[in-house]
C-alpha cells in the first residue's frame, strides 16, 4: 500500500513537474519565437537613391547595399543572430583552400538559379570576373583585386595580359577555382565586392545592364517589383531562390527619404519600420516616443587628420606629432558629435577584426599609441618648438603658416575646423588657416599634394586592419607618397611590414606585424586619427531578427514582423 | 509675328551656343573630378581606367569638339558618368515633368490667388483687408519656402495627420509641397500687382472711362487689370522656366523625384555630361519662355503689337 501509495505520489510529481516545465517551455518558446505576422512587409529608408543594377559598374554604397538583396555570390557577409560579421555559404554551397592559401575552389550549389530559371553556373563567375579586368569596361569594383588575384592587374592595366588570362577558371559547371599571386586572410570578404552578372544577357543589353528592372537578371533572396528611381524600390520574395522556404519576408520597400527630418517624422508616423537618426533632437524624440527599439552600433571607418609630409613643417616627424598630441579627442567628439563617437588613440576603431577576433584584443590593447605618446610628450608645444628650430625654421609658433583642407563646406565641416583652430592656438599657439572646400575639391588638392593638412576618413572595404593601414602604402596605396609626401626609412619600413604580414597565416604573428606597421604610421604622426562614429538605429518595436554589424550586410532573409497594425 | 519668331528662334540659338560652350569649358576647367565621386577610393592607376573610359584623359579641345559632333547630330546630350547607362535626356524625360507638375499647379495658384488679391488690396487701399493682405504679403516674402515646407510637414502631415509627410505617386503627395511652393509666389504676384494696380488707377484713361459714366466692373476689367497685368507677364516669363527646374529645397523635404534633386547632384558630383545637358534643357526653356512672354505682351498690350507691326 505504502509503496503503491509513494509510486502513485512520484508520478503525480513527475506529472505536476512535466505539466509546469512544459509550460515553462512553452512559455520560453513563446518568448523567443513571437507569432509571425501573416503579412510580411518590412520599410526602410536610405538618404540616396539606387543609381543602378549593374554589380560591375554601380558600386556606391546605396547600390551595394540594395544589390546584396537581389544578387547573390559565392559567399555572403552577413550579420549573424549575435550581430557578428560572418562569412556564409551563398552561391557556393562549400569551398576549399589550400594549403599554401593561395588556390580557392568553390562548390556551386545544383539549386542556385537566376530569376528566369536559368541555372547559376561557375562560367557566370568568370565572366564577371573577366568582365571586372577588361580595362575598356571601367569596372568601379575592379581595383579590389589588384595584387591578389593572378595575372588580374596585369590585364586590368593592359600590362601584356588578357582576362582570359586571370586565376579565375570553371571546372565544369559547378566548381570555380581562384588563384592567387600570394595568400590573402580577407579574400572570401572581397568576393562581396564581385556580384555575378550573366553573359548572354550582358551581351545582349550592354551597358544598359541593371539600369531599369527589365534589363537585369538576379539570384538573390528578393527579386525587384517595381523602381522609381528617387522615390521607392518595392522588392518581393523570390520564389525561386535556392533558401526561399527559410526567407520571412515577402515584401520590402526601401523609400528614398533624403531630409533626416522627413525621415524621422516618417519613422514616428509609421511610414518606414527602421531609421538611424543623426540630429540629435529626432534622436531624442524618437527615443521618447517609447515605441521603437534601439541598437547602438560602432562605426567601422575612422575619421583622421591627414599631414603632408613634404610641407617645410610636417617633413617633421616631431612639428606632426605635436599636431597630432596636442587635442583632447573625448573632448572633441563631445563638442562636435555629442559624443556619439568612439575616440582614437590608434587608426583601428574598436569593430576591426584580425582573423576571427577583434584586432585590438588580440594585440592586448597595446595600440592605444596616442595615448602612450601623449604620456612621453606632456608638453606638445615644446615639442613643436624643438621641431622646428632643428628643422631651422623661426621657432615661435605664432608665426607658423598652415592651411587646413576641410572635408566639404556644411556646418559641421566649419565647426570642427574652427575647434582644431581654438585648440591648436590654445595649446601650441599656432592660428591655422582654414581652407573650406567641397569634399572633391580637397581628393583634388590631396592627389596634387596642394594641402598642410586635409580631414580625411576611410571607409574600409574588408574587416581587417590591412585594409586601413595599406592607404598609406607609400607606392601602391591611396595617399601614397605623391600624395602623402612621406617617404624616408619609415616608409619603407612600413612598406615592408605590410608585405610581411600578407605572407604571414598565423593570426598573432600578423597582427604583431600590423600593429608594428600602425605603431610607424601613427607613432611618427603621419596621420592623426580623430574618432569613430557610434550609431544609435531606432527599429520598430515589432520588427524582429534585425542586426546590424559595420562590417557586414543586415540579413534581410531573417527579418520577420510580429503584432504589427 | 512670324518674321518675329524667326528672328527670335535664330538668336535663341545662337545663345544657347554660347551657354553650352561656356558651361562645358567651365566645368571643364573647374576643380574636382567626376571620377571622384565614383571612385573616390580607388587608387590612381585604377582611376585612370575610368577615365580612359569616359574620354576624360583627352585635351578638353577633343572633347569639346566631340560633344557638339555627338549633340549637334544625335541631339543626345551624352551618357550620365554617375547614373551609367542613363542618359542625361532619359533623366530630363522621367524627371522634368514631375517637377513640372507641381510647378505647374504651384504656378496658377500663384498667378490667380496673386492677381486677385493685388486687385483686392490695391482697389481697398488703405482699408482694412488692405492692411491684412501687406502685413501677409510681408511675411509670406520674408520666410523662406523651406520654413513653411517644415511646418506644414510637421503639424498638418505629422501632428494631424492629414496629408502624407512625403513620397509621390498619389494625388494627396501633391498637397504639401503645391502649398510650399505656392505661398511665396502668391505673395510676391500680389505685391507687384498691388503696386501695379495703383499705379494704374492714377492714370488719366481710368479718369476719362470714369468720368464718360463707365461702370467700375468695366473700368476693373478692361482698363486695370489688363494694363496692371503687363508687369506680372514679365514675371511669368522665368517662372515658366522655373517649374521644370523645380525646387532642390522642396524636393528633397517631400522626396519628390524631380529634376532639382540631380541638378544639384550632378553639380557636386561634376558629372559633365548631365550638368550639361540640364543647363541645355533650361537654357532652351528660357529662351522659349522669353520668346513665349514677348508674344503674350503683343496680346496683352496692344500699343507693343502695333509698334512692332509698324517697324
Amino acid at each position: 500500500m505504502f509503496r503503491k501509495k509513494s509510486i502513485s505520489l512520484v508520478l503525480l510529481t513527475l506529472a505536476f513537474l512535466l505539466i509546469t516545465g512544459g509550460f515553462a517551455l512553452n512559455s520560453g518558446l513563446a518568448q523567443a519565437q513571437p507569432t509571425i505576422d501573416q503579412q510580411q512587409e518590412f520599410t526602410f529608408s536610405s538618404g540616396s537613391a539606387v543609381i543602378g543594377l549593374n554589380p560591375i559598374l554601380n558600386t556606391t554604397a546605396p547600390d551595394n547595399g540594395l544589390q546584396n538583396l537581389v544578387l547573390e555570390t559565392l559567399v555572403g557577409k552577413l550579420t549573424d543572430e549575435n550581430s557578428v560579421a560572418v562569412i556564409t555559404p551563398a552561391v557556393a554551397r562549400d569551398w576549399k583552400i589550400s594549403n599554401d592559401g593561395t588556390i580557392y575552389t568553390f562548390y556551386i550549389r545544383e539549386d542556385a538559379v537566376w530569376n528566369d530559371g536559368v541555372p547559376v553556373t561557375a562560367h557566370d563567375f568568370v565572366y564577371t570576373f573577366r568582365k571586372m579586368a577588361t580595362p575598356e569596361v571601367g569596372s568601379t569594383n575592379a581595383w579590389l583585386f589588384d595584387g591578389i588575384i593572378l595575372n588580374y592587374a596585369d590585364a586590368l592595366y593592359d600590362e601584356g595580359k588578357k582576362p582570359e588570362d586571370i586565376g579565375v577558371r570553371a571546372i565544369g559547371d559547378k566548381i570555380v577555382e581562384f588563384k592567387l599571386i600570394k595568400p590573402c586572410a580577407y579574400f572570401l570578404q572581397l568576393l562581396n565586392g564581385a556580384k555575378p552578372v550573366r553573359q548572354d544577357k550582358y551581351e545582349e543589353w550592354g551597358e544598359a545592364y541593371g539600369s531599369s528592372i527589365d534589363k537585369v537578371v538576379l539570384n538573390g533572396p528578393f527579386v525587384i517589383e517595381s523602381w522609381n528611381q528617387n522615390v521607392q524600390m518595392t522588392l518581393t520574395k523570390n520564389e525561386k531562390y535556392w533558401d526561399a522556404e527559410n526567407t520571412k519576408l515577402n515584401r520590402i520597400k526601401r523609400r528614398v527619404i533624403k531630409n533626416p527630418g522627413t525621415a524621422a517624422q516618417s519613422l514616428l508616423s509609421g511610414d518606414i519600420d527602421v531609421l538611424t537618426p543623426i540630429d540629435p533632437d529626432w534622436k531624442r524624440m524618437i527615443k521618447e516616443d517609447g515605441r521603437f527599439k534601439e541598437i547602438t552600433s560602432p562605426g567601422s571607418a575612422p575619421e583622421f587628420l591627414s599631414f603632408n609630409c613634404a610641407n617645410k613643417y610636417f617633413k617633421s616627424e616631431k612639428i606632426r606629432l605635436a599636431f597630432s598630441l596636442s587635442f583632447d579627442r573625448e573632448k572633441y567628439i563631445e563638442d562636435l558629435v555629442d559624443g556619439n563617437a568612439e575616440p582614437l588613440y590608434s587608426l583601428m576603431p574598436s569593430v576591426v577584426n584580425c582573423g576571427n577576433k577583434v584586432y585590438s584584443e588580440v594585440v592586448g590593447r597595446r595600440n592605444q599609441i596616442i595615448k602612450t605618446l601623449q604620456k612621453r610628450y606632456p608638453d606638445p608645444r615644446a615639442l613643436l618648438i624643438e621641431g622646428l628650430k632643428e628643422e631651422g625654421l623661426d621657432p615661435d609658433p605664432a608665426k607658423m603658416e598652415i592651411r587646413y583642407a576641410t572635408r566639404g563646406t556644411n556646418e559641421f565641416s566649419k565647426k570642427s575646423a574652427e575647434w582644431l583652430l581654438q585648440h591648436w592656438q590654445e595649446t601650441l599657439g599656432v592660428t591655422i588657416t582654414i581652407d573650406m572646400m567641397e569634399w572633391n575639391i580637397m581628393w583634388d588638392k590631396v592627389n596634387e599634394g596642394d594641402y598642410d593638412i586635409a580631414t580625411a576618413g576611410w571607409g574600409p572595404y574588408y574587416n581587417d586592419p590591412n585594409a586601413l593601414l595599406e592607404i598609406y602604402d607609400p607606392v601602391k596605396g591611396f595617399y601614397n607618397s605623391s600624395k602623402s609626401g612621406w617617404t624616408g626609412p619609415d616608409a619603407e619600413k612600413f612598406s615592408q611590414l605590410l608585405v610581411q604580414a600578407a605572407f604571414t597565416t598565423k593570426q598573432q604573428s600578423r597582427a604583431e606585424l600590423l600593429l608594428h606597421a600602425e605603431e610607424i604610421l601613427v607613432g611618427t604622426g603621419v596621420i592623426a586619427p580623430t574618432y569613430c562614429r557610434i550609431y544609435s538605429t531606432f527599429l520598430a518595436d515589432y520588427v524582429h531578427g534585425y542586426y546590424i554589424n559595420p562590417h557586414a550586410y543586415t540579413d534581410f532573409t531573417i527579418i520577420y514582423t510580429s503584432g504589427k497594425k | 509675328m512670324f518674321k518675329f519668331i524667326i528672328r527670335r528662334t535664330f538668336y535663341g540659338l545662337i545663345t544657347l551656343f554660347l551657354i553650352i560652350t561656356a558651361t562645358f569649358f567651365i566645368i571643364a576647367g573647374a576643380p574636382g573630378d567626376p571620377i571622384a565621386a565614383k571612385v573616390e577610393q580607388m587608387p590612381e592607376k585604377a582611376q585612370q581606367v575610368i577615365r580612359s573610359k569616359y574620354g576624360l584623359d583627352k585635351p578638353v579641345v577633343e572633347r569639346y569638339l566631340m560633344y557638339m559632333k555627338n549633340l549637334v547630330t544625335t541631339g543626345d546630350f551624352g551618357e550620365s558618368i554617375i547614373y551609367t547607362g542613363k542618359s542625361a535626356n532619359d533623366v530630363i524625360r522621367d524627371n522634368a515633368l514631375i517637377s513640372a507638375k507641381i510647378g505647374i499647379i504651384a504656378l496658377s495658384l500663384q498667378i490667380s490667388i496673386g492677381i486677385g488679391l493685388g486687385l483686392v488690396s490695391a482697389l481697398n487701399r488703405e482699408k482694412f483687408g488692405d492692411h491684412i493682405i501687406r502685413v501677409c504679403v510681408v511675411l509670406a516674402i520674408c520666410v523662406p519656402s523651406f520654413v513653411f515646407a517644415a511646418l506644414l510637414q510637421y503639424f498638418i502631415a505629422f501632428r494631424w495627420r492629414l496629408a502624407p509627410v512625403s513620397g509621390w505617386g498619389e494625388l494627396r503627395h501633391y498637397i504639401l509641397p503645391v502649398a510650399a511652393y505656392a505661398i511665396g509666389g502668391i505673395a510676391s504676384y500680389t505685391k507687384y500687382m498691388r503696386s501695379s494696380t495703383l499705379s494704374v488707377i492714377g492714370e488719366d484713361f481710368i479718369l476719362t472711362a470714369q468720368a464718360k459714366g463707365c461702370k467700375k466692373r468695366r473700368i476693373v476689367r478692361k482698363h486695370i487689370l489688363r494694363n496692371s497685368m503687363i508687369p506680372i507677364v514679365t514675371m511669368i516669363g522665368p517662372a515658366i522656366a522655373g517649374i521644370f527646374a523645380g525646387s532642390f529645397i522642396l524636393e528633397s523635404m517631400f522626396s519628390i523625384p524631380g529634376l532639382g534633386a540631380y541638378y544639384v547632384k550632378a553639380v557636386s558630383d561634376k558629372d559633365h555630361t548631365m550638368i550639361i545637358g540640364l543647363t541645355i534643357f533650361y537654357a532652351i526653356l528660357y529662351v522659349l519662355s522669353l520668346i513665349v512672354v514677348d508674344i503674350l505682351y503683343g496680346i496683352v498690350d496692344p500699343r507693343i503689337r502695333i509698334a512692332k507691326s509698324e517697324q
